[in-house]
């Protein structure tokens, strides 16, 4: 398993705080953002949104489930990015 | 069917927000809360009536600018929504729990009432809140500045409590 | 309906459409009726989205009108959609006062290349849903009550189902009432980036059905009195019955997915046109193709009708026309109700067996005599209209 990007996932809680501010900082790297975390929908959507807008890339449907949490979200970033 | 009806409106109430940025979820997060503060005992109300001429105007222009800003590819969703007028009809009646009908016309507080009143004739509804809702500024240029809302409300229809 | 009348009271008025028009992807009402019967989508690629930058470039888009101003899209789509109703009324408004005329129309953006298109001197005047109504009502010189709805994916239904109501209640003599819906590149953008929106097809009510598409178009009907059709010797293309409006009071995008209000809003409607749902010969349904409004709409119609009942979308043929949506359907249920013959569920021809429903997927020879026009919005708004047979 990679190591965790800590400058990706810092950049990620930043994202998060646009959304739900009360916990960007302190939700666990491992807890699903829609089930443990009980993010809305639409702030997920949104929140992923400004991430793919921030990295310069695109989350197809098909790999929706790869990004359920801070940390695969954080790694499939770092796999995709194209903007530094 | 024989509906008792107020002839009058309850008493007519405006509020106004302070400066709000067009993002029309803050609208309707606010109309609800002014929704609540003053109906949320109100449990016999079943119907909600909301007339605007400016709601989803400045959120769309805001949508638009912002989307274009990142590449519609690349667009946030969120404030997608809000773009639609009744979308603070939508946070109104959630917040209130009103199941019954959702009415949003173009238009002013006037047309609200009347389309209130003619539901309620028709039997669709028993109790209706009836709100008008714009900005204080409307929406001119792509980037509209911040604004007061204005919301005025009432209610009609059957009497509150059981006789 | 039947009333036992006391002294002031009349009998009740039956509504009745003597007139329709539609403008979709696939032509005019006519051309819809046939393209939907024959299973044709609409559905196509086009190159200045993919030009623009959208990710989705497929949507439904009305190509047999001139293309004219982008900010007067919807009046273009409106106007043509009005004059084909008139001229079916044939005579309708002949010797009707001004303001005996009345105007009910509905949105979702109104004219939204005015939105896109904003410069310094924007007015939401010039855009809204109620500049569109009053363009209509120049347009047949009414001087009645003109009625603009945003009430968004629902909002012909409640436009429609409002003038039937005013016709009834002796407001109006004759209404002109239905939705459009010119093509929205802001909803191009919100519904494909809240990933609602399909990159291929459109297929309501099948497994693994990815969203919904976006279409444009208007439908308008004109709306009399069952005494006045027969007295100008007209005729009576259909009845329209009772509006059944419910609210979900749950999300701002979501449907509950216990179908509830949907529920509520079709049994409201059959109760109020005193119909049962046995004698519901088809229901139109709102069927958007998406995962969670499919799903809970099919709860909904369970419910309703638990010895089921025909449904069937038309959105795989002419996409989602969001204000005009549930317009057009009305404008085919009136010629679904003529044909005695149910359309199928396009681009659905293999549902998903899980839902439980009977959906249609061939024409159907049927003798209906009432259709349930179902049609829900952001919001978690719910409507349902019935149509009947005129008799």
């Amino acid at each position: 398993m990679p190591t965790l990007d800590t400058d990706v996932l810092d950049r990620l809680r930043t994202e998060l705080a646009s959304v739900r501010p009360d916990i960007a900082a302190t939700a666990p790297a491992d807890a699903t953002l829609k089930h443990d975390l009980e993010i809305d929908s639409l702030d997920v959507l949104e929140f992923v949104a400004r991430v793919e807008a921030a990295f310069g890339l695109v989350v197809p449907d098909e790999d929706w489930q790869h990004v359920a949490t801070l940390a695969s979200l954080a790694e499939y970033v770092a796999a995709h990015r194209t903007l530094p | 069917m024989n509906v008792v009806m107020s002839s009058l409106p309850d008493v007519v109430r405006t509020v106004t927000s302070p400066s709000l940025v067009a993002a029309g979820d803050a609208v309707s997060a606010w109309a609800a809360a002014e929704a609540l503060t003053l109906y949320g005992a109100d449990e016999r109300l079943d119907a909600l009536y909301v007339a605007t001429t400016g709601a989803g105007a400045a959120e769309s222009l805001a949508f638009w600018a912002a989307a274009r800003a990142t590449g519609f590819a690349l667009a946030a969703p969120g404030a997608f929504p809000y773009t639609l007028a009744n979308a603070p009809a939508a946070r109104i009646g959630t917040v209130l729990g009103i199941r019954g009908p959702s009415v949003t016309v173009l238009g002013s507080f006037d047309d609200a009432l009347d389309a209130a009143r003619e539901d309620l004739a028709d039997g669709l509804a028993t109790r209706a809140l009836v709100v008008h809702l714009d900005p204080v500024a409307p929406a001119t240029s792509a980037d509209p500045p911040a604004t007061p809302w204005r919301l005025t409300c009432s209610v009609v229809g059957a009497p509150p409590a059981d006789r | 309906m039947t009333a036992d009348l006391t002294a002031g009271e009349s009998a009740p008025v039956t509504a009745c459409v003597t007139g329709y028009g539609a403008v979709t992807a696939l032509g005019s009402a006519s051309q819809t009726w046939a393209g939907v019967l024959a299973g044709q989508t609409a559905a196509r690629p086009w190159q200045d989205l993919a030009d623009e930058g959208f990710a989705v470039t497929t949507a439904c888009r009305v190509t047999h009108l001139p293309t004219g101003e982008p900010e007067r899209r919807g009046r273009d789509l409106a106007s043509a959609a009005v004059a084909d109703a008139l001229g079916l009324a044939d005579g309708a408004l002949d010797a009707v006062p001004g303001d005996r005329i009345g105007v009910y129309l509905g949105t979702t953006m109104g004219e939204s290349a005015g939105y896109e298109r904003a410069t310094s001197s924007f007015s939401v005047d010039a855009h809204n849903g109620a500049a569109l109504a009053r363009h209509v009502a120049e347009l047949l010189g009414a001087t009645g009550p003109v009625r603009a709805y945003g009430t968004a994916c629902a909002a012909g239904n409640y436009a429609i189902g409002a003038a039937a109501a005013a016709v009834r209640a002796g407001r109006v003599d004759v209404a002109v009432a239905g939705g459009v819906e010119p093509f929205s590149r802001i909803a191009m953008v919100g519904f494909s980036r809240m990933r609602a929106m399909t990159p291929d097809l459109c297929r309501p009510f099948v497994a693994g059905r990815r969203g919904m598409q976006l279409g444009e178009g208007a439908a308008f009907v004109v709306i009399e009195s069952a005494e006045r059709v027969a007295a100008r010797s007209a005729d009576a293309l259909a009845v329209v019955g009772a509006l059944g409006l419910a609210s979900d009071a749950h999300h701002p995008t979501s449907p509950r997915p216990d179908g509830s209000g949907m529920a509520a809003a079709m049994l409201a409607s059959l109760s109020r046109s005193s119909v049962s749902p046995a004698d519901v010969g088809w229901v139109s349904a709102h069927g958007t193709g998406t995962a969670q409004s499919d799903a809970a709409e099919a709860v909904a119609l369970r419910a309703v009708f638990p010895d089921g009942v025909p449904v069937s979308s038309i959105k795989g043929a002419i996409g989602h026309t969001m204000g005009a949506a549930s317009a057009v359907e009305t404008v085919v249920a009136v010629q679904a109700l003529a044909a005695g013959t149910l359309p199928p569920n396009v681009n659905g021809s293999s549902p998903d067996p899980g839902l439980g429903l009977d959906v249609v997927v061939a024409p159907r020879r049927a003798d209906v005599r009432w259709v349930l026009n179902c049609a829900y919005a952001f919001g978690g708004l719910d409507s349902a209209l019935l149509l009947g047979r005129a008799a």
